[in-house]
Parts: structure tokens; sequence; C-alpha cells
């Protein structure tokens, strides 16, 4: 495959994209060949990405979604106690069987995922492998995205960013990166490898059924923090703006006219809530939720939902967007929006 | 609209697009090639003369040359950009205009250093060479202290202690009044990070590089403006301090 053809040619195949369900997902990425290739080689050290299209279990009433529930969470590659987060601020309960009622249905749009699998390849010589992140959940078994969306049920579209670490005595094979967990079957995936700054980062956007039944687009992003002293130098300092302006193009690229109602929330790793890149997204999704200035992680404010409403009918529950006080043991805090009909 | 180095491709689509990336790539390398060749021109021109300085006294009105009013220019030019970029990092970032307000204010704070520094240049050789000397020590210091630092931060790599260099250097060439403000701007923007509970961090750091580049080119105006006068000061007259270094 000639845009391929590129990573093959430093060593770099970048197969993980079309392995497995990668077949059925849109890959983008940015047009640079010094982009091209460092993406290749973070690329050649992760498995393929994983997709469940439906949930698996049934749901009693409310079978139609009269509201949608959407959070983004950094879950810290394992330390976020996602069945104990679900269950205590969304009502979910992952060990409930079919016909359960449920409260809302949900969309989780996760940071920082981990996956641990065969499936994730040895990495070439010479490829982008950073340290191992090992968080344990306050409670319970650290449990990989894919063993938590069979536990709860849930549809997943999970995409690593890169490997987490290399396998060693007692540590098996992991990536890690962005992922869509939800109630509601999934479709559409689009993955969009953002332009490199210090890290690959995978966004992951997929498209729910909403509140009755048209259309919502839902969008996982995990931009990056500097990559160093001299990038900052460099570039100003725009490279968030960078990485965003990727995304935005690609997302405008699947929806020119800007008509389906499309949610992007994630870790954006900014400093500021009107960091530059904030206050372009704001822009771009006119009908976000006020960033706010409460602290996310730290003393800091990296995590932020926006929302266009395009020409749907779906409107911000208005008083909903809120943070989650509790970070369930994520060095993240969770930040949660309801959406409704209008 | 495009912008620079992110037009995105969609992996799948492979003859229409494969034109478009040989294009927008071959497009941008020559850019960055050319954008790294110029920054690396500045920098040789206006550090270039750090290096074997002239052990010269600090009398003033020795005069100005032509080769003194260029490496002036070039050591303005570069000092007060960097000055100016840096300053202006956090409150850009926090506008609409991000990075082509920091451009802006950049140029701003090179041009002030290029007026300077040819003013200096022109009336006053020993200046000159006292300033490419205070970056001399500039380029170690700020390298030696990301180099002591770099064990601790995991992406950080030699290019910056490279970075660490020329921050360094900018800043002493600015004279006293650039770490002076530094230090002053610093004091101020933590008291008021302690005081105001809506002022966060990043606005405490940034009141300390305004400081530092507000120091720095009025250090810069005022040895220009003194260059040649009788009576010239070295420096923000209240700053001024000598070591004497026994060895």
């Amino acid at each position: 495959m000639q845009i391929d053809a590129v990573a093959t040619a430093v060593g770099y195949p970048c197969q993980a994209r079309r392995a497995g369900d990668g077949e059925s997902v849109r890959w983008f990425g940015p047009a640079r060949e010094p982009d091209r290739r460092a993406l290749a080689s973070w690329c050649s050290a992760v498995g393929p990405v994983e997709l469940v299209w439906r949930p698996s279990r049934s749901y009693a009433p409310p079978d139609s979604v009269a509201e949608l529930t959407i959070v983004t969470w950094n879950v810290h590659v394992g330390g976020g106690d996602l069945p104990g987060f679900l269950e205590a601020e969304l009502g979910y309960d992952c060990d409930a069987g079919d016909g359960e009622s449920l409260h809302t249905h949900f969309v989780l749009l996760a940071q920082e995922a981990y996956r641990a699998s065969d499936g994730v390849p040895e990495p070439p010589e010479g490829a982008h492998v950073p340290g191992r992140i090992v968080e344990h959940p306050p409670t319970g078994a650290r449990m990989d995205i894919v063993e938590t969306a069979e536990r709860c049920g849930l549809s997943l579209f999970y995409a690593p960013s890169m490997r987490n670490g290399l396998e060693s005595g007692e540590h098996g094979r992991e990536d890690r990166g962005s992922a869509i967990l939800s109630t509601l079957p999934l479709s559409g995936p689009v993955a969009v490898e953002l332009p490199l700054e210090a890290q690959r980062r995978v966004t992951v956007a997929a498209t729910v059924p909403g509140p009755g039944g048209d259309s919502i687009r839902v969008t996982s992003v995990h931009f990056d923090v500097a990559g160093n002293l001299l990038r900052v130098l460099g570039t100003g300092g725009s490279m968030r703006v960078r990485q965003n302006d990727g995304l935005t193009e690609t997302l405008d690229m699947l929806d020119p006219d800007r008509v389906i109602p499309i949610v992007v929330a994630g870790d954006m790793n900014t400093w500021s809530e009107r960091e530059t890149v904030i206050l372009r997204m704001l822009r771009t999704y006119p009908d976000s939720p006020a960033p706010g200035r409460e602290k996310t992680r730290g003393d800091w404010p990296p995590d932020h939902l926006f929302f266009r409403a395009g020409d749907g009918p779906f409107a911000l529950v208005e008083g909903s967007y809120r943070v989650v006080q509790d970070n369930y043991g994520s060095d993240h805090k969770a930040r949660l929006a309801r959406f409704a009909r209008r | 609209m495009t912008t620079c180095g992110v037009v995105p491709v969609l992996l799948d689509d492979l003859a229409q697009e494969e034109s478009l990336l040989r294009y927008v790539s071959r497009d941008l390398s020559r850019h960055y090639a050319r954008r790294r060749r110029v920054t690396v021109v500045m920098i040789i021109l206006a550090l270039g003369p750090s290096v074997g300085v002239p052990g010269v006294g600090l009398a003033q009105g020795a005069g100005g040359t032509d080769a003194s009013t260029i490496a002036g220019a070039a050591l303005g030019l570069y000092s007060g950009a960097t000055l100016g970029g840096l300053a202006s990092l956090i409150p850009c970032n926090q506008t609409l205009a991000g990075v082509r307000c920091v451009r802006g204010v950049a140029a701003l704070g090179g041009g002030i250093g290029l007026a300077s520094g040819i003013a200096l240049g022109s009336e006053d050789q020993d200046a000159v060479w006292d300033a490419y000397r205070r970056a001399g020590f500039g380029l170690v210091a700020g390298s030696v202290a990301v180099l002591a630092l770099k064990p601790f931060v995991d992406r950080w790599s030699w290019a910056d202690v490279g970075a660490g260099a020329v921050i360094g250097s900018s800043i002493a060439a600015g004279g006293s009044g650039a770490w002076i403000g530094l230090v002053l701007g610093m004091g101020v923007g933590v008291g008021l990070w302690q005081v105001i509970p809506s002022f966060d961090l990043p606005e405490a750091i940034s009141v300390g590089l305004a400081g530092m580049a507000i120091g720095g080119f009025t250090s810069w105006i005022i040895r220009a403006a003194d260059a040649g006068s009788e009576t010239a000061a070295a420096d923000l007259p209240v700053l001024t301090f000598n070591l004497g270094v026994p060895w």
C-alpha cells in the first residue's frame, strides 16, 4: 500500500492500523512526512484496534433513549475503577444480568485506557516504547479496557496510541490509548492519528443513536503535553493548537457542513481553561458548556467537553455539566454532561 | 482551510491522497529546513563573538566600529526577540491569536534589541564586547542549569540543553535588568498567586517572564541611550555592580 510505503521503508510497518477490526475503521493521519515516519515507529509497537459494535447486554426500558450521559475520564492506565465509577455515578451495575433497568444510557470517553494481550506484537528494534505505567484501582483487581467492556456488557472502540512498556517477567504485553465505551451500539468508527508532538496520540470517534434515535458523533481526545523545552520555544507553545487543527480538519472532512451533532471531549492537557486551544474549540463547537475553572488533575484543568448541535435535535441539559468529585483511583477527575432532545 | 503541517490524509484513500501527501511534505520540508537554517545562522551571528571575546576593560566611550555595530545589532536582535518570545508565551497562548501573538511580541522585542544594539555598537565597542561576555556566561549557566535538571525530566534531551543555553544567553545579554526583572516579577507573581484565588500558577510565572523582558529591554535602551556620553552608565544605574574574580 503506497501510504504505508513510507513506514515500511524506514522499517516500521504500521500493521496495527489494519489488523483485526482495523479494516472497519477509517484512519486519518497528518500529511507531513516526518510526522508519518515517527508515528509509524510508535504504531509498530502496538496491537490492533478493538471493536465491539453492540453492547452484549439487553436493557429494560428506557428502550428509546430519553437522555444520554456523556462522560470523559482519563483512567490512568488501570488506576481508575471503572465499574465502581459506573455504579456510583451512573447507577450502572456491571455485574447485573440482562433485563436490568437502566437509569440512563451513557457514553464513556476514556483516555489512557490500557489493554493487556498477546495480540500486542513484539516491538521492532528501535521502535518507540515509552515506560510502563502500572496503576491499580483502590478496590479490586486491575482490569484492562477489553475485560471491562466484557464484564460490563458494553460496546467498545479502543485504539492504542502507544505501547505500555516492554514485556518483562511479571508484566505481559500491554498498550494504551483512547476508547469509547457505551450502553449503545457504535457505528462509523474513525481513528485520527494526531500530528506528532511528544507521543503518538490516536483520537477515536464513533456514532451512537442519541435521544430520539438521531445520531450523534462522540470523540475521545487526548492531546499532548509539551515534548520538551526546545519544542515550546520553537513552536511558541502552539503544540496542542496544531493537534487540534489536525483533528478539526479531519472531522470537517467527515462532515463538511457541520450538520451532525458532535461531542468532542477528553484530556486536553491544558494548563489554563483560557488556553488558545480551548478558545479555538469553543468557536468550533459553539454549543459547548463554559469550560469552568475546576481543577481535574491536581492544580490543573486539563479535561474538557465540547459540543456542537449541528442540525440535530439535541441540547445540553442545563446545569448538567460537572466535575465528578471522586477520582476513583485515577489521577484525573471525570467530567460528565447530559444531553436530551430540544 | 489548511494549516501548516496538519493537513489530514485519509489513510485508506491511496492514489488520490498520495499526490497531496507528496506535495504537502515537499513544501513543508523546504519551509522547515529554511526556518532551521535561518535560526542557526541567527544564533551563530549573535553568539559567535562571545567565544574569544577580547579581554578589554569596561572603560566607556571606546568608540564604535562597523564590526561592533553589526555585532551589537545581532546580539540585540537575538536577545530582544528571545526575551519577547519568552515573555509572551503564557499570555499569548491565552488568546485566539496564539502563536501569531507570540511572533508579534518576539518581533517587537527583536526590533527594540536591534535598534538598541545598533546604537550601542556604533558608539561604544567595549560595551558590546561586554554584552557578549555576559551572553557567554549566560550560555554556560543556562546549559548547566538544564543539564542539572535533565536527569529528573524524562523528555528532555541534549537539544534542551541547547535551549537552556539560548535562554540563558539571551537573559544575560539583556543586562542585569533582565534577571532582576525576572526575580522581582516572580516575587510579585507568586505573591499574587498566594493572595488571589483566581490567579493561577501560569499567571504567576507569566508576571515573572514579563518582568524579565521589561527589565531586559530597559537595560538595552539605557545602555544604548548612554553609549558615547561622557557619564555613561553601563546598565540600570541602581542595578550596577562589579564582581571581583580573584583568579
